[in-house]
């Protein structure tokens, strides 16, 4: 399998009186294919790594790879074309907006892609009915559970079709029910689509949906988890 | 090309929903505010518009007709210096001139003969020392010096409009030789401003004294009395032509020929074909040249009307942006997301300009609405009763365009302005609400 990210040396340091090291150099490899969960405890930097990797910031230091591109070398507006044609995003507050139905919301990112009025509302009705929500496409999230608009939120990260889809503690917010349905669907799409994910939980009981844990302690990858550059992962 | 239209499709997708599904009382109350600002603006705008419209209009339809033709080297017989010798009660104005329009009956037919001159009418104008003594005893005497000018009543109907600004009395007729006709602000009643500088209330068939220039006194019974509210006319008295000829020893001459055209505002088209006549020696003034020569309320007006009409575009402007301002603030999370997902920050920008421009353009409409709805024709069946004149509202047309321009462009830099910044800035501060 081929690497789909890599990352060498990362280091963010958020400044202030009393500068915050966040990360302290993690090397990370991810596959492409792989459903990676990235856990530790409260403060542990997990959060702070995925937003490095998906491009929502910029590290301190270090070097970050994802198809064969060095992200942070690109412009700000390739950076932006790069979030829209290689990531999706699940956030833990679902991150939708108010005005828009589930619909609308999922129609977003292909709208931008020039995909066609007719083609961008079949393609939005199918990965809603894949999440489940076939009967809630002209919903506001007002009218929907969380459960159902993190599935939105899910429907709309994968709608066109990305590289990559980073879940930042999806489920933080949820009942164990909703909970249970949002990890197996995630589940579920990298078992049928072959869809790289990453991961941010807490949760220890997420470990059994996905294919490995990079775990995280105090801004450094935790011995013993086989993440080293990809070595051990071949 | 097609990318542009793409990207401006998509702006359009996410203001219209942000418009139709967002907050409905902040875009009430933003709307409210545009259009509350923009009638702010037009209303006072309009409203000195209107004054100075009214006040020029009383000045043609009044006291100079649409052309004034006076003779070549004639001094100037303006306003000012009718306002001045009304004031100084004992600075007697002496400067009578003897220039005049020589034949003027042969001058009035050759003008009548050009096509689209109406009418006209001819003046002798001098200035007098008028004297009334209430008590007829000597004492308590109320003086003043003011215009006066002789008139056909005939041709004068024919030309302007005192005949149907009588408030007292009667208008001349050209007979009259005892009668004099005064403006109310001669009289001093009939709600005229300058009470202190008239003749104290001199009534209709009160007598008073006239020492003319050449030093010709006569005296007259006040025969009527009128109210333009026009200053130039109200502070002139009439005699008839016959009894003036007689003072000035003069015959069929004129100080002044006042003209009337068909097509008012193509004043200079006229003058030209007058000029044709190849009448000599005679000066030819459209009402507005004579107005500019002669008066500089106009330009203090235009003057009022700039900074007012300034300062109002200034408050609304800033009202309408932090109006807008605060409300794209407020979603800067939600542009965080959008950015997040991929989104160009320029069509973020450019829905939130839509926005704006929708906010401005809905508020201004309604504004023009209320103002052609309801202000306009209120104000033209209840015209205000100012000093200047009864005053409705005309709203000027370069106003409008002026005003609407401006606050659509406050109303886009409104918009622009926030979302650039959010747009420009790290997106998980924004997402956080930092």
């Amino acid at each position: 399998m081929s690497l789909m990210i890599e990352g060498k040396n990362i280091k963010k340091t958020f400044p202030g009186a009393v500068p915050v090291h966040a990360l302290k150099g993690i090397d990370i490899a991810i596959k492409t294919g792989e459903f990676v969960a990235i856990m530790g405890r409260s403060g542990s930097g997990k959060s702070t790594l995925l937003h490095q990797l998906s491009l929502l910031d910029v590290p301190t230091a270090g070097e970050i790879i994802v198809d064969n591109q060095d992200i942070l070398k690109l412009s700000e507006r390739q950076k932006t074309l790069f979030r829209l044609t290689h990531f999706g995003y699940v956030f833990q507050t679902y991150a939708l907006l108010p005005e828009f139905t589930a619909l609308e919301t999922v129609s977003i990112p292909l709208m931008m892609a020039g995909v066609s009025h007719g083609d961008y509302t079949k393609k939005a009705k199918e990965i809603l009915e894949l999440v489940g929500l076939g009967h809630r496409l002209n919903h506001r999230p007002f009218e929907l559970s969380g459960g159902e608009q993190q599935r939105v939120a899910i429907a709309r990260a994968l709608v066109h079709n990305p590289k990559i889809v980073f879940a930042d503690e999806p489920c933080a917010n949820l009942d164990v029910g909703a909970s249970t349905l949002i990890m197996q669907l995630f589940a579920k799409l990298n078992k049928d689509l072959g869809q790289t994910i990453v991961l941010v939980t807490h949760e220890p009981d997420d470990e059994k949906y996905v294919d490995r844990v990079i775990t995280l302690d105090d801004g450094l990858i935790k011995k013993g988890d086989g993440v080293q550059l990809g070595k051990t992962l071949e | 090309m097609f990318k542009t239209i793409k990207n401006w499709r998509i702006s359009w997708f996410l203001a219209s929903r942000s418009i139709l599904r967002g907050s409905k009382g902040t875009l009430a109350l933003t709307i409210l505010v545009m259009a509350l600002s923009f009638i702010n603006i037009i209303f006072m705008a309009s409203l000195i518009f209107s004054m100075m419209t009214t006040m020029e209009q009383s000045f043609r339809q009044q006291a100079l007709g649409d052309i004034v033709i006076t003779p070549e080297d004639a001094t100037e017989i303006s306003f000012q210096d009718q306002d001045a010798s009304s004031i100084g009660l004992t600075e007697k104005k002496q400067d009578y001139n003897p220039k005049y329009i020589y034949d003027r009956d042969s001058v009035q037919e050759k003008l009548l003969s050009i096509p689209g001159v109406l009418a006209t009418t001819a003046h002798y104008v001098a200035n007098a020392n008028f004297v009334y003594d209430p008590e007829n005893d000597g004492e308590n005497e109320e003086k003043g010096a003011w215009s006066v000018k002789s008139i056909n009543p005939e041709k004068e109907m024919t030309v302007t409009g005192i005949h149907n600004k009588m408030v007292s009395g009667k208008y001349l007729e050209a007979n009259d030789r005892d009668y004099i006709m005064v403006g109310r602000d001669i009289s001093g009643g009939f709600g005229s401003p300058y009470v202190e500088e008239s003749l104290g209330g001199i009534q209709v068939g009160d007598k008073v004294k006239l020492i003319f220039g050449n030093g010709v006194q006569r005296e007259y019974t006040i025969k009527g009395i009128f109210a333009t509210k026009n200053m130039l006319a109200d502070m002139t008295a009439f005699l008839s032509e016959k009894e003036m000829e007689s003072i000035l020893g003069a015959k069929n001459m004129a100080s002044e020929i006042l003209v009337r055209v068909e097509n008012p505002g193509q004043e200079r088209l006229y003058i030209e074909k007058i000029e044709g006549l190849g009448i000599s020696d005679l000066k030819m003034k459209s009402w507005q040249d004579f107005l500019a020569s002669s008066a500089s309320f106009t330009d203090s007006f235009m003057v009022i009307n700039l900074i007012l009409s300034g300062i109002g575009l200034i408050v609304a402007g800033a009202i309408i942006f932090i109006v807008i301002y605060i409300n794209v603030v407020n979603k800067r999370k939600q542009i965080a997301i959008l950015k997040a997902i991929g989104m160009e920050a320029k069509i973020i920008v450019n829905s939130y300009v839509l926005q704006s421009m929708f906010y401005a353009v809905i508020g201004i409409s309604l504004g023009l609405l209320f103002i052609y709805g309801f202000v306009i024709p209120y104000f033209l069946a209840n015209p205000m009763n100012l000093p200047t004149g009864d005053t409705s509202i005309t709203a000027n047309p370069d106003t409008l365009v002026t005003a609407a321009i401006s606050l659509i462009s406050v109303a886009i830099l409104a918009g622009f302005f926030p979302a650039w910044m959010v747009s420009r800035g790290q997106i998980l501060d924004a997402m956080r609400g930092e």
